[in-house]
């Protein structure tokens, strides 16, 4: 039957001509990519995500012109009267449709391998299957899903009301409709979430978050697509299934209903929304910006403030979940019993669920912003607290997919009431911007030497300052602990240091040899001359469309963005910040030497 | 004909209000909540233009859809026979979205920043599209099919062509196809070269569509 | 054996068909009936399209709702086959449906194409032929899977004499393992074809009875008289048709009442199904 669905198919030159231009259409447009100029992993990875709008339509519009073909040859009595006659036929269209998509999965596959092959000198494992993870859920299930909803939309018999829900649903589904309903959810963030459940088509291929993290291939993006799909074909097994209908529709509305609630779930997932001009959206491309902004009292963030700090922190034993979001049962050594008072900073994202004492008692507690403030009633007796929190950053993720927690960011409680905006003015007061070198500030963490134990319950392998004594397992001192971890990050030894860097990163992972060669030179000369044998330099993936530079440069490890490497010079000769009016012009030269090398 | 008229917009039912509700309560209602926090008068104008040009072509087409999809592919179209009529009907359905265009407009005259030229773009658009439905309809004899086409282009239309379409020259061929889409008589107004031209193009529609149906 | 018991089919509030009780077993049946009175509906139910709102239907000691594996042959009232696919791709279409062996595929498809006079069609596409041979081929893969109940909905429209005829013989070979329903206008062909006839008005089935009792139903009422006479006819009358003879307008009447200016006529099968339905 399939074979004669194909002959069907093949005999029909407007469906044969609608997917002949299909093809070419996105042949014409991959092309321009395999063109070696561009070379970079991670865009290789996300630029097919362009075709998800158009592709959607077509599937939608292709099915239904398939599916609806049965009514029209007026067949459909006959094929409805054997048994599960009508289930079949549709199966052998479906399967028509699967076929399609997995020549356009292979399409992809095969530009990817071409990319990785020119950037990486090798088809690499990891790489390919993030591309195809990411094309699955964002391209396949959604062409499925276009497809279904074609199959549902055929057994509309009006053809012009049919055409009319179909277009309704491109408008549901498209950038506009999204937008629209942003604006009216306001600051909801569970209300925006929600109807993010229709952003199937809006996540372009330049949303990407960073280079390290990429594309979201989360469960929630999987959940939301499923969604969808189970809501169709709860539609389709109650009018297509002759027996037994309403137990099927019962069992796949179920399972709508149980991805719904999972969908809802609190979820870390990072992503941006380019194109979306609604303000109150809440995405990693500014979630950092808005919240301290419309959060001033609570955060400070409109002044300068100097910390304030009367005790410090000798342990932390740290137990710390990844999985949809961050969950951290964390116990808190602090060098003075006798206050009354205790103040920590910890980023807002994190919600404390219950602090406790050493003998596991309640304590009263209060988290306003980032800071949280503990009286306990018995004051001088309390050397330890255990708290418990969970939360998640879009900008500072910690997932399934990929963890990024420098040292500088307070995802530990750090001791003391401190300014964690990570702001120009904040750092600088009143000093012009265009003053500092490289965009963006120099970065502080807790300041001083702790004991770190430091357990972390993930899938990814992760990488740390630390010493690592077992799997995802750390202990030892230093002033701060950054984790990092994803799919594409990779540490190699050069000249006795630890560089942790991702692979999809274009500055690190070049096309040819040779420049990969330079980069390690560079990095060679960089840790010879500055002394560095021994620490971990953590190199962190450019943010997608910001000029975020970030800079911490701890006891034990660096975290940077390559290459300000530059500027760790500058640190190391005068203990602050470098300004342009410090330097001369040559030594300005110098200092972007190695960014033009990188460049060319 | 009076009669005529009226039988015809009773046949229509319940779908004869969805060109009013779309201009005096959809579009200025999605111009609202898009303007919700926009406070440049520039920026506001241009959403309110862009809602317009994105929606009242396509509402302008819906009753002549209904007109006409009877003598295109109704079952007992042998037996309707209107002849000369048809592109009279046709023409007074267009007409009558005029007024309608006028409101929905007036509602939004409070954006900042409003141009009155505005009016006459959409009526230009308005004409041309309902040229290209009329010629289209009767040349394919599918209302399905053309409903698609005209979607189609009214979609590419309002968005950006370069990420859709392929283009070998880059931005030459992007701007030369953009001549084509009838956005180019933004901030034209009445007396520009584009809605010249587009109003030519729109009459020769109606001159084909005419054409067409009077040979049924 | 089939036997439908307390059949009812509403749609929304309109009930279609109202308490139909029958047993239908091997043979060919005629269902006769005016223009809505349930007859598609009818056949429709019976080969599950649509559910029952109330009432069951037993093949073979065997619920329908339990599913029944009975081979259910059915040719709708509109039917139409796939513009793109040949006649014998179609054919191949149904067979897979219907579960045909993919080794007798190809005689069988042969022998029913033989059947209704298409084999010389085989290779021709489905928007080339007519509508009579379009119907044709209908008739085909209704009989593809030796189905043991066929269901013919207005199998005859658009068919010319002589693949009536053809049609006619074709069923005559059925009815001997099979149960065959066929629903239909054209009296002559229930007439040549049918064992026996259920008349069906306003959803309910008015009677179930062979060829001859329905004649029989008509026995001594049904008369000729001029036109401009049926004013004198006392009771109840219904005009059945007009015609001419000797340059006189003559009406065919159907009543009970006899009178000196009617003259009785012997009655047909059209004759008795009008006494059924007008209650004469």
């Amino acid at each position: 039957m399939f074979f004669l669905k194909c002959k069907q198919f093949f005999k029909s030159p407007v469906l044969v001509l609608a997917t002949v231009l299909y093809f070419t259409w996105i042949i014409k447009k991959l092309l321009p990519g395999m063109i070696p100029e561009e070379g970079s992993v991670a865009d290789a990875m996300t630029f097919p995500l362009v075709f998800i709008p158009v592709s959607f339509v077509f599937f939608m519009f292709f099915s239904y012109a398939l599916f609806s073909r049965e009514g029209k040859s007026k067949v459909n009595e006959v094929i409805l009267t054997c048994r599960n006659g009508k289930v079949r036929s549709c199966f052998c269209d479906l399967c028509l449709i699967l076929f399609i998509n997995a020549f356009i999965l292979l399409l992809f596959i095969l530009f990817l391998g071409l990319q990785c092959d020119k950037a990486l000198g090798s088809v690499q494992m990891d790489v390919l299957w993030f591309g195809i993870r990411c094309y699955l859920i964002h391209i396949i299930l959604v062409n499925i899903f276009a497809s279904l909803t074609g199959m549902a939309v055929s057994l509309i018999k009006n053809e012009i009301k049919a055409f009319a829900v179909m277009i309704l649903l491109c408008c549901c589904f498209s950038q506009f409709f999204l937008e629209s309903f942003y604006r009216l959810t306001g600051d909801h963030l569970d209300l925006q979430h929600m109807m993010d459940l229709f952003g199937l088509t809006t996540r372009m291929y330049h949303a990407t978050a960073d280079y390290d993290y990429i594309f979201s291939v989360e469960s929630v993006d999987l959940q939301r697509i499923l969604f969808w799909i189970f809501l169709v074909l709860t539609i389709l097994a109650y009018h297509l299934l002759q027996r037994k209908k309403r137990f099927f529709a019962s069992c796949c509305g179920a399972v709508t209903v149980l991805l719904l609630v999972l969908y809802m779930l609190p979820n870390g997932a990072s992503y941006i929304n380019i194109d979306m001009n609604a303000e109150n959206i809440s995405d990693a491309y500014d979630e950092e910006d808005r919240y301290y902004t419309t959060h001033t009292e609570q955060t400070g963030s409109l002044e300068h403030h100097e910390s304030e700090e009367d005790f410090k922190i000798t342990k932390y034993v740290a137990d710390i979940h990844v999985n949809r979001i961050l969950k951290a049962d964390v116990e808190v050594y602090v060098d003075k019993p006798e206050l009354e008072t205790y103040m920590f900073s910890l980023r807002h994202e994190y919600r404390v669920t219950s602090v406790e004492d050493e003998r596991g008692e309640q304590l009263n507690y209060r988290q306003e912003g980032d800071w949280i403030t503990l009286q306990p009633e018995d004051a001088g007796k309390h050397s330890k607290f255990v708290f418990h929190y969970q939360g998640a950053s879009k900008k500072f993720y910690s997932t399934s997919q990929a963890v990024r927690l420098p040292a500088y960011l307070a995802y530990l409680p750090f001791s003391g009431k401190r300014y964690l905006f990570l702001d120009f003015v904040q750092k600088y007061g009143e000093q012009d911007v265009s003053q500092v070198l490289y965009d963006g500030p120099l970065l502080e963490g807790p300041g001083y030497k702790t004991e770190y134990d430091i357990t972390v319950d993930s899938s990814l392998k992760l990488y740390s300052n630390l010493p690592e004594i077992e799997s995802n397992h750390f202990h030892g001192i230093s002033d701060g602990v950054t984790l990092m971890a994803n799919t594409f990050l990779n540490a190699e030894e050069i000249s006795g240091v630890r560089v942790v860097h991702s692979k999809a990163d274009p500055r690190y992972f070049l096309h040819n040899a040779e420049t990969d060669d330079d980069m390690r030179k560079m990095w060679r000369s960089f840790i010879v001359e500055n002394d560095l044998q021994g620490k971990t330099i953590f190199a962190l993936g450019v943010v997608h469309g910001l000029d975020d530079n970030y800079r911490y440069f701890g006891e034990d490890h660096l975290v940077l963005m390559a290459p300000c490497t530059d500027q760790y010079q500058t640190f190391l000769k005068t203990g602050k910040h470098p300004y342009y009016e410090e330097l001369t012009e040559e030594e300005i030269l110098k200092d972007l030497e190695p960014l033009n090398n990188i460049t060319e | 004909m009076m009669k005529r008229f009226w039988l015809q917009l009773k046949g229509m039912g319940i779908m004869f209000f969805l060109p009013i509700l779309g201009y005096l309560l959809f579009i200025p209602f999605c111009v609202m909540i898009l303007n919700r926090n926009i406070e440049e008068a520039e920026q506001r104008f241009f959403t309110a233009q862009h809602m317009c040009y994105q929606f009242i072509p396509i509402l302008s087409t819906i009753w002549m859809y209904m007109f006409q999809k009877e003598y295109v592919e109704g079952e007992g179209r042998e037996i309707l026979i209107l002849g000369r009529k048809i592109p009279l009907f046709s023409f007074i359905y267009w007409i009558l979205n005029l007024p309608f265009i006028w409101a929905s407009l007036h509602i939004l005259k409070d954006t900042e920043g409003y141009r009155e030229d505005l009016f006459y773009e959409m009526l230009v658009a308005s004409f041309m599209i309902c040229g290209l439905v009329f010629f289209l309809n009767f040349a394919i004899s599918s209302i399905a099919l053309s409903i698609l086409l005209v979607v189609l282009y009214i979609w590419l239309s309002n968005v950006d062509i370069e990420n859709v379409l392929v283009f070998r020259n880059g931005l030459q061929d992007v701007q030369q196809a953009s001549q084509y889409l009838y956005v180019v008589l933004k901030g034209g107004g009445l007396m520009s070269e584009q809605a010249a031209v587009y109003s030519a193009m729109g009459a020769l529609f109606w001159l084909c569509g005419l054409f067409k149906a009077r040979r049924l | 054996m089939i036997e439908i018991k307390h059949l009812c089919k509403n749609f929304g509030r309109k009930k279609v068909l109202k308490n139909i009780n029958c047993e239908l077993s091997e043979g060919i049946y005629g269902l006769l009936g005016p223009n809505g009175s349930g007859k598609t509906t009818l056949l429709r139910c019976l080969t599950n399209l649509y559910p029952l709102t109330s009432g069951e239907i037993w093949i073979n000691g065997i619920s329908s709702k339990r599913g029944s594996k009975l081979r259910i042959g059915y040719l709708p009232q509109f039917f139409g086959l796939y513009k793109e696919l040949t006649v014998k791709d179609s054919m191949r279409l149904f067979c897979n449906l219907k579960k045909v062996k993919g080794s007798d595929e190809k005689e069988i498809i042969e022998e029913c194409l033989e059947a209704v006079n298409m084999s010389q069609y085989q290779d021709v596409s489905g928007r080339k032929l007519s509508g009579g041979m379009i119907r044709r081929v209908g008739i085909a893969q209704a009989l593809i899977h030796e189905p043991k109940l066929v269901l013919f909905d207005e199998p005859t429209a658009g068919l010319d004499p002589e693949e009536r005829m053809h049609f006619k013989k074709v069923i005559s070979q059925l009815g001997k393992k099979e149960t065959v329903l066929i629903s239909t206008h054209i009296v002559e062909d229930i007439e040549a074809s049918c064992d026996r006839v259920i008349v069906m008005n306003h959803g309910e089935i008015c009677c179930v009875l062979s060829c001859k009792e329905l004649v029989g139903i008509a026995e001594g009422k049904v008369y000729a008289c001029k036109k401009g006479d049926e004013q004198q006819i006392p009771g109840k009358y219904f005009i059945e048709k007009q015609y001419e003879e000797d340059g006189e307008i003559y009406y065919r009447i159907l009543t009970n009442e006899a009178c000196e200016v009617l003259t009785p006529v012997s009655p047909v099968l059209e004759d008795g199904y009008m006494c059924v339905i007008k209650e004469i």
